[in-house]
């Protein structure tokens, strides 16, 4: 085996997690009980590994003979041809390129660190581990194994394969605790919320098969850009348009986005682990890395990336004014998550995939934090994280407010945290496109990021202790919660200075926007991009001169922190005051603008009305045809076991009988 | 006659290569005689009288998988050079003696696990242990000489030393009623109809004054079918029906089924049947060997879809109500003869594929038998398996054996549903393959009968499903032997591999098998000389 072969790497990626997910699930429950964890965490870290030396060949490869033709960098390659119909080949192709190396490495990390959490959160405080362990390996295995497979998949039968085995990882993760009747109906409506989703994605795919012929990414691409240079008349741009909104559609269910975004915070039921990896930091931001691995197809339609860019806008101010008055901490941070999915989208939908990305390999590590951090919390809480519960938890969870600080900061967009660097280019980039207005709300919506972050920081870990009622003392967690957390609040510090170059001028202005991470990318993004958008657009006027942006980005950030600070510290009656105040204001927001009770009135109940003549129709109409027809062949059969007497008799009678009617035959034949 | 016969056959030697073709029979043979010898020498020792027929099963096994593989003898006509042969062992009946040699190892496995298990009459097992391989053996070795004839005396012979040590198989439990009481039936029906079937082959014999198919066939087709014709070949197959259970000739089949003990039954469900269409196969084929006497037999074969299309119905409608499993198999495996014996009423058509392509309709019988071989293995060993465990073969013994016994229960799951042809099982693409040549013959009303039975026989096939998974039970679990698990996990393995990753294996060995089911000897101008041979084929 040669660990420098990039094929064998990427083979091994996806197939040791799978390894140890599947070892666990054999022997876990008999042989390894409360030590199941390790075949997986060793699974996850040496894959972990694998990608490390897979990025270091691409990288090197890069820098060696980087030229900006994306042919030449990108390695796509057949794994073994799965179905061979006449005309139709579906072969599992992998695909290896700057993008498939990010998102490899963003996953495995933070699954790393997940994993290695999750064996101090799913035990008792004795060290006792929950029951299910070992089905919860298993599944944090197979969910590793499948968003492998999504990323590195080199088509988009094999891209929607992991989209769906992701999609059951996160169901079978969300409904662990299948006894406790809310966490089976959150797994219920995640799937079934992604599953509208995935009809669009389908349809998608289908409509790609037959205007291409091809399902290969490549050459997909290839064609769209082709046709495209031709001009209209090889491709209709409505179709180009059907197909990306389509796509889209599939975005939207994964990704949580207006108005598939209602699963989400309900997802929050599973264990905090799970809330951290799949659904805050990995599976969610599946629907950006699929625009961005689309990005010919949905540049190739200019509706289409307004479409996109506007639900990210909006999605990101609407679950962020939710935020503003939830009470549970992880609640809090589930709406964050789409806040911050619908600014990459954002970034995305304004031509600047290379910054999507940016957000989300940096958002992956802050927020996989917060939610570790909130999980942490809720350990020592007995697993209360309603915030009005307790409060000034700082001075006996020292490492975990630290940490939950550190990850609020680079959420908040405090200067020169992880969040502030790629914010600011998403921002930077929705200004200068010819949707300003964009821009402008992603602002307004940094504001309040800030602003609910740290209301939630300061009520949680600042103030008088004040503890729920079963909890006698807080502690805080042990070295396999805290070390992670350690690490990722490093992450979260530094995880931005990938994306920027130092050498520029002025305070803030020391670094550029645009360093490493987006040159490595760039070997992806540019073969097919256009002029890049966030180049000169005037609307937007003096904000983007200079590095304007970004000291007032930076005092918008400081402005929510001290409103914060103001509001639950200094006159905590305030807040109270203004939601009397605005009265019927708060309770829309409080109640996440009813949109689960629209969808119970608008679509849930008509469905279920329609089900039950459907089930009525068949018990009483279908099913008494059915037993008429069935009751026929029971009726021959007793007729015919009367004939099998047991008198041998009769069994002469019959054979006699059916010789002469043979002759008989014979004779009237002949 | 006696003079025409002596006259026939002079006084000859075979050569020595020509016994050495007749290599799987000798060695069946040889297995008898030395179960016998070992009793005498070591004393009537079960294990060794077992050993032994396992040895002997995996010999003949191995020299008629030579053969199969070899391909290049196909044929070896044990006759002096002119005379029309009296044996044939070419890779169609090879094909099938390693069939029934290999089922032969497999039932002998059955019986020992049926020993540690729990039969009811351990101790008169072992001691009878010598006549009943003797019996089993010999049956086999009838069997062998079913499908490796084409002569009328030799078939009635080879039907004959078939059935007489099955009857006496069938009643080995002396003190069981049941058993005695079927093995009497199964006497009787036997000796009815090998007397109808022997009537049978007087009247051809006398109008065409030749015991070989292919002349018969050559005189039909210059003569046309006379209605003493007809009635002789109809009486003399009513012979082979009876080994097949076809309607009505099947009614032994449910008593003898379950009167006997389970591994007999398992043993005829499959040799039998597999012994009998290959013969009626080959006789079939051989009776419309040229073009005129292909159309001649039309009619008869014709009147053969008929048979089987009542056969599979009646199979499928009597199994409806049955409680007892054995029972129920037993008209299960009438269906499925009925199902191969669609088969056999198109061999008399030209096959107008491609040059060296097989005919399409013995091919599928044989792949059909591949899996029905598996199918019945591995049902009959769950059945046998619950048996041993609670002294039940009823339905209600099966009453939540998922959960009773998580693998039996996933084992015979299989088995029902790849029995109904379901895919992704190995019953499914046989079946699948087997409708195909029907569509190729253009017989559409029989390929609705056919699905139509399926449809039937999932009803009753679902009822155990649903019995091992939706009804409760709170019986113990069913305990049975580890080999024996590991061999009916193995038989649902290699059922679903067959319906999936080696379909098209199984479609090719089955091509290769039937490719020259008559051997080298045919008439200048006979229908199978427009044919390939087979040494153009390798």
């Amino acid at each position: 085996m040669d660990l420098n072969n990039v094929e064998t790497l990427a083979i091994l990626i996806p197939l040791l997690p799978l390894l140890g997910a599947v070892a666990v699930g054999v022997i876990g429950l008999r042989g390894l009980r409360s030590n199941s964890h390790w075949l997986v965490l060793i699974g996850v870290g040496l894959a972990l590994a694998c990608a490390v030396r897979l990025f270091m060949n691409i990288n090197l490869a890069l820098t060696k003979g980087g030229s900006g033709c994306i042919d030449g960098l990108a390695k796509s390659w057949l794994i073994y041809g799965w179905i061979n119909a006449g005309v139709t080949w579906m072969n599992v192709t992998f695909r290896i390129d700057s993008l498939t190396c990010v998102m490899l490495l963003t996953v495995l990390s933070v699954s790393f660190l997940v994993v290695a959490y999750s064996v101090g959160y799913m035990r008792d405080h004795h060290g006792h581990a929950e029951r299910g362990y070992e089905r919860f390996f298993a599944f944090l295995g197979i969910f590793v194994f499948s968003m492998c497979m999504l990323v590195l998949a080199g088509n988009f039968l094999l891209l929607y394969l992991g989209w769906e085995l992701v999609g059951l990882s996160s169901y079978l993760l969300i409904g662990f605790y299948y006894e406790k009747p809310s966490a089976a109906a959150a797994a219920k409506k995640a799937f079934i919320v992604n599953r509208i989703g995935d009809f669009g994605f389908g349809l998608g795919i289908f409509l790609i098969y037959y205007t291409f012929g091809t399902l290969d990414y490549k050459e997909v691409f290839d064609l769209v850009a082709k046709m495209k240079m031709a001009g209209g008349a090889a491709l209709s741009p409505d179709r180009v348009t059907a197909i990306a909104l389509l796509l889209f559609c599939g975005a939207m269910g994964k990704s949580a986005q207006l108005p598939l975004h209602v699963w989400l915070p309900d997802a929050m039921e599973g264990p905090t682990p799970v809330s951290a990896l799949i659904h805050a930091a990995t599976m969610v931001t599946a629907g950006v890395y699929m625009v961005v691995r689309c990005n010919v197809i949905f540049s190739a339609s200019h509706y289409a990336m307004w479409i996109v860019a506007t639900i990210g806008g909006i999605t990101s101010l609407f679950a962020a004014t939710i935020a503003l008055t939830q009470f549970d901490m992880k609640r809090i941070l589930a709406y964050s998550t789409l806040s911050q999915l619908g600014y990459m989208f954002l970034g995305a939908g304004v031509g600047a995939f290379d910054s999507a990305i940016f957000h989300l390999f940096t958002h992956a590590f802050f927020k996989a934090l917060l939610f570790l951090g909130a999980g942490s919390v809720m350990h020592a809480m007995a697993g209360v994280i309603d915030i009005r519960h307790f409060s000034g938890l700082a001075r006996s969870m020292k490492i975990t407010a630290t940490t939950f600080c550190i990850g609020g900061l680079a959420l908040a967009g405090f200067p020169l945290l992880a969040g502030f660097w790629s914010k600011d280019e998403i921002i930077h980039a929705a200004l200068s496109s010819d949707m300003p207005w964009l821009g402008y709300m992603a602002l307004i919506t940094a504001w309040m990021t800030a602003f609910y972050t740290f209301r939630m920081i300061f009520m949680a870990f600042h103030g008088q202790e004040r503890l729920p009622r079963d909890v006698h003392h807080a502690h805080e967690s042990g070295p396999w919660m805290t070390a992670p957390l350690l690490i990722l609040s490093v992450g979260a510090i530094c995880a931005g200075y990938v994306g920027v170059t130092f050498g520029g001028h002025g305070f803030l202005g020391v670094f550029e926007p645009h360093g490493e991470f987006h040159h490595f990318l760039s070997y992806f993004t540019s073969g097919h991009r256009g002029t890049p958008k966030h180049v000169g657009a005037a609307e937007a006027g003096w904000l983007l001169g200079g590095h304007r942006l970004m000291y007032v980005s930076a005092a918008i950030s400081l402005w929510g922190i001290g409103t914060a600070w103001f509001f639950y510290r200094r006159r905590p009656t305030i807040p109270l005051a203004i939601a009397f105040a605005s009265g019927g204001l708060y309770r829309l927001l409080y109640n996440k603008y009813y949109v689960d009770e629209l969808y119970d009135l608008a679509l849930v109940r008509p469905l279920r009305r329609i089900g039950m003549v459907c089930y009525n129709l068949d018990r009483y109409f279908i099913n008494a045809i059915l037993w008429v027809i069935a009751a026929v062949p029971r009726l021959i059969g007793i007729i015919l076991k009367g004939w099998q007497t047991g008198a041998m008799q009769g069994y002469a009678l019959a054979m006699v009988v059916g010789l002469l009617v043979m002759i008989w035959w014979m004779l009237v034949a002949a | 006659m006696t003079h025409a016969l002596l006259a026939a056959t002079p006084l000859w030697m075979p050569s020595a290569a020509d016994l050495q073709r007749l290599g799987p029979l000798w060695s069946l043979a040889g297995t008898i005689v030395a179960v016998l010898f070992a009793a005498l020498l070591v004393g009537r020792n079960y294990r060794v009288a077992g050993a032994i027929a396992t040895l002997g099963g995996v010999f003949t096994a191995t020299l008629c998988w030579r053969g199969i593989t070899g391909g290049a003898v196909p044929f070896a006509g044990l006759a002096p050079e002119a005379a029309a042969p009296m044996l044939v062992v070419d890779q169609f009946s090879c094909f099938f003696i390693f069939l029934i040699s290999v089922f032969l190892v497999l039932v002998t496995g059955m019986w020992f696990m049926g020993l540690d298990a729990g039969v009811p009459d351990e101790a008169a097992r072992r001691r009878d242990a010598v006549e009943f391989f003797v019996l089993f053996v010999g049956s086999a070795f009838g069997m062998a000489l079913m499908v490796s004839t084409s002569n009328l005396l030799m078939i009635i012979l080879a039907v004959e030393s078939a059935s007489l040590p099955s009857y006496g198989l069938a009643g080995f439990r002396k003190k069981h009623r049941p058993a005695a009481e079927a093995s009497l039936k199964y006497i009787l029906f036997g000796a009815v109809t090998s007397a109808i079937s022997v009537y049978g082959a007087s009247l051809l014999y006398g109008q065409f004054h030749t015991l070989d198919l292919m002349k018969i066939s050559t005189a039909i087709g210059s003569q046309g079918i006379s209605v003493l014709t007809g009635v002789g070949l109809f009486a003399f197959l009513i012979g082979v029906a009876f080994k097949v259970s076809a309607v009505p000739f099947h009614f032994w089949c449910p008593d003898v089924f379950e009167g006997a003990s389970i591994e007999i039954t398992t043993w005829l469900s499959v040799a039998s049947k597999a012994a009998g269409l290959g013969l009626m196969l080959r006789i079939m084929w051989l009776l419309s060997c040229t073009v005129q006497s292909a159309d001649a037999m039309r009619w008869v074969a014709h009147a053969v879809a008929i048979m089987a299309a009542i056969t599979c119905t009646v199979g499928n409608f009597s199994a409806f109500r049955q409680t007892n499993l054995k029972r129920l198999l037993a008209f299960s495996s009438i269906a499925h003869a009925g199902y191969m014996l669609m088969a056999v009423s198109i061999i008399w058509q030209p096959r107008e594929s491609a040059a060296g392509m097989p005919h399409p309709a013995s091919s599928a019988v044989i792949a059909y038998m591949i899996v029905y071989l598996l199918m019945n293995l591995a049902a009959f060993g769950v059945v046998a398996m619950v048996y041993w465990s609670t002294g039940r073969e009823t339905m209600d013994a099966f009453n939540g054996l998922g959960w009773r016994n998580p693998l039996l229960g996933v084992v015979m799951a299989t088995c029902l549903f790849s029995l109904v042809g379901l895919p992704p099982l190995g019953g499914f693409i046989t079946k699948y393959y087997l409708l195909i040549a029907l569509y190729d013959a253009s017989l559409i009303w029989l390929i609705f009968v056919a699905v139509f039975n399926t449809l039937l026989s999932l009803y009753y096939y679902a009822r155990i499903a649903y019995a091992m998974y939706f009804v409760q039970s709170d019986e113990a679990p069913v305990r049975a032997p580890a080999m024996g698990q590991f061999a009916v996990l193995m038989c649902a393995a290699a059922i679903v591999l067959s319906g999936t990753f080696y379909a098209g294996k199984l479609k090719s060995f089955s091509d290769q098998r039937s490719r020259d089911m008559y051997g080298a000897m045919q008439p200048t101008g006979l229908r199978v000389a427009e044919r390939p041979t087979a040494d153009s084929m390798h």
